[in-house]
């Protein structure tokens, strides 16, 4: 039976998506309060990405906000052949925080991916966007990517982020939080 | 994605799957993918799968399935059945190098104990291939 404090606790659904290698095992495991649930296998498609293990189902992890809300965090697969995986997953998800890496061939393409693909979430609710490696990439920039946000119809909140960081993970999801509370209201 | 077998192991690997549904009639279907989802060799009878999509989803399946028991304490998983009302699905990982999924998918009347046996032991032939 829960406490009278645990009860006052919200519970909310996050997903954690974007393409293969851009980090979402690491951001939740950045955050994450208890060990992360991972579903990896070994990864055999090094054309497309040369990282040793790939995530197949989910990855699983919770963290508290400041002001109680407990979020519950679901990594999605990168790959679009996990796509039923996606769909599973969305499923009562009151937020998505879409990961870009920069120094893959075309993130604005990535961008307008996994924006399409979870659309219903998005539409519904809410969503931030993390861009990583932002450093190494000359020819574009955040600010390149919140105007590529802008062009699909959407101003979402862009941050450059290095998901080892929890600092920067916890940005994304506050963020987000904020989004997902103004969206109640309206 | 078939490179990562050499030809002559991707064609041993797909003989013993034609053995399996030999062996049991009521086997309808026998499915080879890497451990991350890409298919690498199928034989069917008698009905149209789609093998990609097939594959991927036996990944997440499997890799969920394997999270369960760990969590559950319950040591190394061996395989995962799923019942259902017009069949049964066996799930089945090679632990070679690269690591394998086996999908067996039979109709409902078929054997449990016998589509088991059957598959293990296929599953250990193509070990031994892959060895």
């Amino acid at each position: 039976m829960s406490t009278p404090n645990e009860s006052k606790i919200r519970e909310i659904k996050i997903l954690i998506t974007g393409p293969m290698g851009a980090g979402k095992t690491t951001a939740l495991a950045a955050v994450s309060s208890v060990t992360p649930i991972k579903t990896e296998a070994t990864n055999s498609d090094l054309a497309q990405h040369s990282k040793t293990h790939t995530t197949v189902a989910l990855d699983y992890g919770e963290v508290e906000l400041a002001g109680g809300e407990r979020l519950r965090l679901y990594g999605t697969p990168g790959q679009r052949r996990f796509n039923v995986m996606w769909q599973i997953l969305a499923k009562g998800a009151l937020g998505v925080v879409i990961l870009i890496d920069m120094t893959r061939p075309d993130p604005i393409a990535d961008l307008k991916d996994y924006y399409a693909d979870f659309q219903s979430v998005i539409r519904a609710s809410s969503c931030v966007i993390g861009v990583g490696r932002s450093s190494e990439n000359s020819a574009l920039s955040t600010a390149d990517i919140a105007a590529a946000c802008a062009a699909l119809g959407s101003i979402l909140p862009v941050f450059a982020v290095d998901v080892r960081q929890r600092n920067d993970v916890l940005l994304l999801l506050e963020a987000l939080f904020s989004q997902i509370e103004m969206a109640a209201f309206e | 994605m078939q490179d990562i077998l050499s030809p002559d192991v991707l064609s041993a690997a797909h003989r013993h799957l034609v053995n399996l549904l030999d062996s049991v009639p009521q086997i309808i279907g026998a499915f080879l993918a890497t451990d991350d989802g890409f298919e690498l060799t199928q034989v069917v009878a008698g009905k149209e799968f789609e093998p990609a999509r097939l594959a991927a989803i036996c990944s997440s399946i499997i890799a969920l399935s394997h999270a369960l028991v760990i969590e559950s304490e319950l040591g190394e998983p061996e395989n995962f059945l799923i019942e259902a009302k017009r069949g049964k699905i066996l799930l089945f990982t090679i632990d070679s190098n690269p690591k394998l999924s086996l999908a067996v998918i039979a109709k409902p009347a078929a054997l449990l104990g016998q589509v088991l046996f059957q598959s293990k032991s296929c599953a250990r032939e193509i070990l031994a291939v892959l060895s």
